[in-house]
């Protein structure tokens, strides 16, 4: 036989879990909007059942249930997703931020526009072919002076545009290094706290979500592979280096490399494998794309001065002096630096129009230098100099497009992963709102079943042997 | 698949997000009347179009080109005309010197006038367009020939030079606008002088003077043929220069502007959709289980 008062120990103990079951709905509807949760469930299990005391148990029933327990109070996750999905946060990364940048440097080429450099390249060929016609004008010769500044300083403004960007990329790095140092810091403080509620046996799930949202914001800006430890901590590696283990942080910091441009390495100096995401990229454009632009422009420049210098140190101006450089500029800056030499562009008639001295309507060297834009000095010997702009806004084009639908791509893949996480680890209102009504009810009937133990033992009590009282 | 409240807002979302993208790329395109407006909007016809609008500016030099000589060429012709006319006075004075019933002095007077025609026909090779003698060469900047002392009609040697000047009126095509001023008026000169000479003593003038106006005049006529057949190619190329113009400028529309039948349907079709986004946004977004519980 049982205690009289079993039942209502039974009783209680429904009571008690439904009221966590509501908590715990409450928890969940509260953080409904809370990036990285997880909703949380209980597991509720019967408690461990009472054995009839007896002498010979054949003929009588086994055990009695003893009511309800929560064994345990777990987030729903799939590790697998958030495996994938931390992979395709990497990509992601590495192709937005392609596409950021790339966007800049688009905007320094704005063609088909006529502001772009294609238009001012054209305009200057054209001063010298009015010079050609009319080289006694003083008003062609400094159309061509005119068109030459504004060449030189369409080069100049798109290599410091360029050389911006470089800049801001080396910002946007060492930003990234003190990102990746401040969330390290981070995931192995909650490794610390996860450790000691995992010692005490239950479940840290929101400390574990906060962890998880962290090695997400962690894993678009470098690629990081992970190791579960018995202990609840996680290993962070980057390349196969712990960046994180248990509550030790291996620190990043920067290094400025012989080119000037700044690199994350570790504190020890050592290389950082940077591998596809936000931060790799801005390494891997600074030096690829944006150094092969500017290397580009250069070329565009320099072949450009070149040509023109060695025809007009051929000819004559128009004191009959024969004629020095056009441009000047410093090798290896050619774009940054190209100016129309100093003292021509004080005195246009030190122009060499002529092919020969002493005579002022001889614009032979003019129209040669004019006919340049016909020659192919570019492509070794394929490419004229508007065909090699062309070369290069269309790289710059087709770079930038791939990167916008790659990025656009690799959102998709992404948002479709997160669909399918939230889809398993969101909260749903619905869910909870049935949930509160299933656990009200539930507790409701402990209630109930703990008024008729109540008025059972009332009947015993207070009503019985009281016969002929 | 198990949908939560937060998949629905974020869905929500992004298609606006994308609706409202593709509307402003629309609103672009419509308020410049471009389909390309940097690189990436279409790499490869971008590309074509820079080195295309390279090309029609280029087209647009030669003909301006072609203009300028077109101009300078007409001022050397009309100085040629009016060059051809003192010839022909030239000789009617020739004619009339040689005329054995003349007085000396009749034919002094007649010298006198053949020194004016000299003067003029000096005065038409010192033509000029804008600030350029036209007739001397490279030396653009002197007049061909000096005029004579007075009382003489020798004009002294010719102060120019050889100089062909051109005009580029294609890609790589020359042709050269100029004629000299020792080849037009030189062998006039002559005549005049001998002309001149014989008729300023006295004397009357001679079938040598005569021939060798004839040859003057000859001369003349032929830098006068010579520079009306330029003038006929420059035609014929300006001709074809519009022609290449013309398609070059089709071209780059083709490549750079919006079909605007074409904007307006693709705005309108967009227009539905987001719409119709919002208003299902509108709808699904308020359901909630939570207002039918009590």
């Amino acid at each position: 036989m049982s205690s009289a008062w079993f039942g209502l120990n039974t009783a209680l103990r429904g009571l008690v879990a439904s009221q966590v079951m509501i908590d715990i709905a409450a928890h969940n509807t509260a953080n409904a909007n809370t990036p990285g949760y997880s909703r949380q469930r209980a597991g509720l299990v019967a408690s461990d059942p009472f054995s009839y005391p007896a002498f010979n148990r054949s003929g009588l029933p086994g055990q009695i249930g003893t009511g309800v327990s929560i064994a345990t109070i777990t987030r729903v996750r799939d590790a697998f997703l958030d495996l994938q999905l931390r992979s395709q946060v990497s990509t992601e990364g590495a192709w937005t931020t392609r596409r950021e940048e790339l966007a800049k440097v688009e905007a320094i080429f704005p063609e088909p526009d006529p502001s772009g450099l294609g238009n001012v390249m054209g305009r200057f060929w054209d001063a010298w072919q009015d010079l050609a016609a009319d080289p006694t004008s003083a008003a062609a010769r400094s159309a061509v002076l005119e068109g030459a500044a504004t060449l030189a300083g369409r080069f100049n403004h798109d290599a410091a545009q360029l050389a911006t960007l470089t800049e801001g990329i080396d910002y946007q790095v060492s930003q990234d290094v003190a990102t990746i140092n401040d969330l390290s810091a981070r995931i192995a403080a909650l490794n610390t706290q996860i450790q000691r509620v995992r010692i005490s046996g239950d479940h840290a799930n929101d400390l574990e979500d906060q962890r998880d949202a962290l090695l997400d914001e962690l894993s678009a800006i470098v690629p990081v592979s992970l190791q579960a430890e018995t202990d609840g901590t996680v290993t962070v590696l980057i390349g196969g280096i712990d960046l994180v283990s248990g509550d030790r942080v291996r620190q990043l910091a920067t290094a400025v490399n012989p080119a000037g441009n700044t690199n994350p390495v570790w504190s020890d100096g050592g290389a950082v494998a940077l591998g596809t995401a936000r931060l790799g990229t801005l390494v891997s454009v600074r030096d690829g794309q944006l150094a092969s632009y500017r290397t580009r422009l250069d070329t565009l420049a320099s072949t450009i001065a070149n040509a023109i210098n060695a025809i007009h140190a051929t000819g004559f101006d128009a004191n009959g002096v024969a004629g020095g450089a056009f441009f000047t500029y410093t090798a290896g800056n050619a774009a940054a630096t190209l100016a129309v030499a100093a003292p021509l562009a004080a005195d246009g008639r030190l122009l060499a129009a002529a092919g020969a001295a002493g005579q002022p309507g001889n614009g032979s060297i003019a129209g040669a230098i004019a006919d340049l834009r016909q020659a192919r000095l570019f492509g070794a010997g394929t490419q004229t100099a508007a065909d090699a702009y062309a070369g290069l806004v269309g790289q710059v084009g087709s770079d930038t497009r791939q990167a916008i639908e790659m990025a656009r791509n690799q959102t998709l893949v992404t948002n479709h992963l997160r669909k399918r996480r939230e889809s398993m680890s969101g909260v749903s209102l619905d869910e909870e709102a049935v949930d509160m009504i299933r656990f009200q009810h539930a507790y409701q009937a402990a209630a109930r079943v703990m008024s008729v133990v109540d008025q059972m033992l009332d009947t015993l009590i207070n009503r019985t042997g009281i016969v002929g009282r | 698949m198990r949908i939560t409240n937060r998949m629905l807002h974020d869905q929500a979302l992004g298609n606006l997000a994308l609706n409202v993208e593709a509307l402003s790329r629309i609103q672009e395109q419509m308020a410049t009347s471009k389909r390309l407006l940097r690189p990436s909007d279409d790499p490869t016809d971008v590309r074509s179009a820079v080195k295309l609008s390279d090309a029609k500016a280029e087209l647009e030099q030669y003909k301006r080109n072609i203009v300028n000589a077109g101009r300078a060429m007409a001022t050397a012709e009309g100085a040629i005309g009016s060059a051809g006319e003192v010839m022909q006075r030239a000789r009617e004075l020739a004619i009339q010197g040689a005329n054995g019933s003349l007085s000396p002095d009749d034919r002094r007077l007649i010298a006198q006038e053949v020194e004016q025609l000299t003067g003029q026909l000096v005065a038409l090779a010192a033509t000029k367009a804008g600030d350029q003698y036209v007739f001397s060469g490279f030396q653009a900047a002197t007049a061909p020939y000096a005029p004579p002392p007075v009382g003489t009609a020798v004009v002294g040697a010719y102060l120019g030079d050889t100089g062909t000047v051109v005009a580029r009126i294609g890609p790589g095509v020359q042709i050269r606008t100029n004629v000299t001023a020792d080849v037009v008026f030189g062998p006039a000169f002559a005549a005049l002088a001998q002309l001149h000479g014989e008729l300023v003593g006295g004397g009357s003038a001679s079938p040598i003077a005569i021939t060798l106006l004839d040859t003057g005049h000859a001369a003349i006529i032929a830098a006068r043929s010579l520079v009306g057949a330029r003038q006929n190619r420059l035609d014929a190329t300006a001709g074809t220069l519009d022609d290449g113009l013309l398609a070059a400028q089709r071209l780059l529309s083709e490549l750079v502007d919006v079909d605007l039948t074409e904007a307006v349907l693709d705005l309108g079709s967009r227009e539905a959709v987001y719409q119709a986004a919002l208003a299902v946004n509108g709808r699904i977004l308020q359901m909630s289980l939570i207002d039918h519980l009590r």
